[in-house]
């Protein structure tokens, strides 16, 4: 670790990263305020009305409670099943674990658009297009390979011995996962659960194409479909892309203590 | 209590076979250490014992029940882990009630049985605190808490005090031993360090690639040890072997090299010109002008005594003196071994010849 005072290179090295990081959202700012159609330019009029309008004479709020419920069963889904698999991978060895558990990787490398044509045709055969099923269903498919392999790292980092000590104790081994092995858990399920989360709410290829009809569509769609309806309303797309950054931004603020125990568990012992 | 019996018990991961048939029979109350190097499925055993690991062959008894087949939390056994394996989301109390919730016990009955065990092991004043908030020794003192507060059958202990440094050791080792008089709960002990196994043990099983080498009192193992292995693994430090020839005509004697020969007090089942090994403590020698010369290499005073590492013919041996001697590098002393307390060993199984 360097303790040496910072040279004065490094504070311009990181003015420069965090002007990069800033700026557009600056911008998006200033055009979410601006009630004309610029976008290079402002009017140099300021105003809320781009909010006004997006809060209550669109469908925003309910593309935000869909993308909310989606996201978070999205989200419990993935955990659970993860949760399960990552147990499974970490404490028990069995024949072909690290085959499957390369596969699982491999899978999760597709390109989301080798697969959505035959996505659709299944979704449209179940008719489930334009319901919340076939999102959760997706999603939860398309994370789980990933929070998998996050979990088990994080599981591998719990020693064996205090679930030993528990069921020594007198646990069974649901009982020593529950109460032993899960709560030491949390800090990588928050940050695994977040990771999640944040997809979900910034995927767009997906759900346009499995739940596009007006009244089932989420954030992403529904500021997508401010481009083509008169022209593209750049004051409310910005307006409404403020609003949509604020629920995960939220999170992380609230969440961000256990997400850096989580991310950075077992890195330093 | 109970007594716990162990038949025949083999141990394979897969087709490698770890432990080779075992029989250990623990009394009731009695305190055994297994004790061996690294590997040598001493830990693999406690764990067998435990529930941890599952028992390919033989059986094992706690009291009168086999407990092959029964899981961990019904045989009654409590067990110290070498990590404490503390429950780091639950205080020092909830760490040490926890077994006792998961029986049932009223909350009163809990409380009051955590209080005395904390108090036995002066941790009256931590109960609030968590695991991590607590010092090396500390956190071993609670892991012995969560064991005791249950009055199990038998106590298993599992390399407990490598995590400490040497002076807490030697403390915790006291503890230990202090705790199993009052308590007199059955107690397997497994540690690598033959001076915990010599210092706490009533009874000693010494194990060596899956099989017991030898079992006995600490000192019966230290004056008669049942081979080589053990003669050399018990005791520090640890015995010369002295390889050379037995010769029974006239006075017997052990030949090493040309010119140089040490007597033998008794020679057991050696024939005159057999091949063997001389086992002598380094601190069974005693200065002596009529002895056989060795040649010093290195001293290491220690205050209370001195180790000489030396030169006998071609082979080095290693002499510990009680009283306060210097010596030079190079320099020529004589030396002679209590004949009495000497050993013979087969060159080739290394049985003990004079056991």
């Amino acid at each position: 670790m360097f303790r040496d005072k910072a040279p004065s290179w490094a504070y311009f090295a990181l003015l420069l990263t965090s002007f990069g990081a800033v700026a557009p959202l600056a911008w998006l700012f200033l055009l979410s305020l601006d009630p004309n159609q610029g976008v290079a330019s402002t009017s140099g009029i300021y105003s809320l009305k781009n909010y006004a309008s997006v809060l209550f004479q669109s469908m925003m709020g309910q593309y935000f409670l869909n993308t909310t419920i989606v996201a978070l069963m999205t989200v419990f889904c993935t955990l659970s099943c993860a949760t399960l698999g990552a147990y499974a991978a970490s404490r028990y060895r069995f024949r072909g674990r690290e085959p499957i558990m390369i596969g699982l990787l491999l899978a999760s490398m597709t390109p989301v658009i080798a697969v959505l044509v035959p996505l659709y045709a299944m979704a449209a055969k179940l008719q489930l297009l334009n319901t919340y099923s076939i999102l959760v269903i997706v999603f939860t498919a398309w994370q789980l390979p990933g929070t998998l392999w996050l979990i088990r790292s994080f599981m591998n980092s719990i020693p064996a011995e205090l679930e030993e000590a528990a069921l020594v104790d007198g646990c069974g081994r649901a009982r020593a996962f529950f109460r032993i092995v899960l709560p030491q858990l949390v800090p990588g399920l928050v940050a695994s659960g977040l990771i999640v989360f944040v997809y979900v709410w910034n995927e767009f290829i997906i759900a346009v194409s499995l739940s596009a009809k007006q009244d089932m569509r989420l954030v992403s769609v529904g500021l997508y479909f401010y481009l083509s309806d008169f022209g593209v309303e750049w004051g409310k797309i910005a307006a409404g892309a403020i609003i949509s950054i604020i629920p995960p931004a939220m999170l992380f603020l609230f969440l961000q203590r256990q997400l850096i125990h989580g991310l950075s568990a077992g890195a330093v012992k | 209590m109970a007594t716990v019996e162990i038949r025949a018990v083999k141990k394979a991961y897969s087709d490698t076979p770890v432990i080779h048939g075992v029989d250990v029979d623990i009394q009731d109350g009695e305190f055994v250490v297994l004790v061996g190097p690294s590997g040598c499925g001493k830990s693999t055993l406690l764990r067998m014992i435990a529930g941890l690991e599952s028992i390919s062959g033989g059986e094992i008894r706690i009291g009168e029940r086999v407990i092959n087949d029964v899981p961990p939390k019904d045989r009654d056994i409590a067990m110290v882990f070498q990590n404490y394996a503390l429950y780091p989301h639950m205080t020092v109390a909830e760490n040490m009630g926890f077994s006792l919730k998961l029986r049932k016990m009223a909350k009163p009955e809990i409380a009051a049985r955590v209080k005395s065990a904390a108090e036995i092991l002066s941790l009256a004043h931590l109960l609030d605190r968590y695991p991590r908030q607590l010092s090396g020794g500390q956190r071993q003192r609670v892991a012995m808490g969560r064991a005791i507060v249950r009055d199990p059958q038998v106590f298993l202990f599992d390399e407990p005090l490598s995590n400490l440094d040497a002076k807490l050791r030697v403390q915790m080792r006291t503890e230990i031993k202090e705790l199993h008089q009052r308590l007199k709960t059955t107690t397997v002990y497994v540690t690598h360090d033959q001076i915990e196994a010599m210092t706490m043990a009533d009874k000693i099983v010494v194990m060596h690639d899956g099989i017991v080498e030898q079992i006995g009192a600490p000192l019966d193992l230290y004056d008669r040890p049942a081979n080589q292995f053990v003669a050399g693994f018990i005791g520090s430090p640890s015995m010369n072997f002295i390889k050379g020839q037995v010769r029974l005509e006239g006075t017997p004697r052990f030949e090493v090299g040309e010119h140089i020969a040490l007597p033998l007090d008794q020679a057991g089942d050696a024939t005159d010109g057999q091949e063997a090994i001389f086992g002598l403590r380094p601190e069974h020698v005693r200065l002596d002008p009529q002895g056989v010369p060795i040649e010093v290499l290195v001293t290491e005073p220690t205050g209370s005594e001195i180790l000489v590492v030396a030169r006998l013919g071609k082979q080095e041996i290693n002499c510990l003196f009680r009283e306060r001697l210097s010596f030079s590098p190079g320099e020529v002393i004589k030396i002679s071994p209590r004949p009495e307390v000497s050993h013979l060993f087969d060159a080739s199984s290394g049985r003990s010849l004079t056991g």
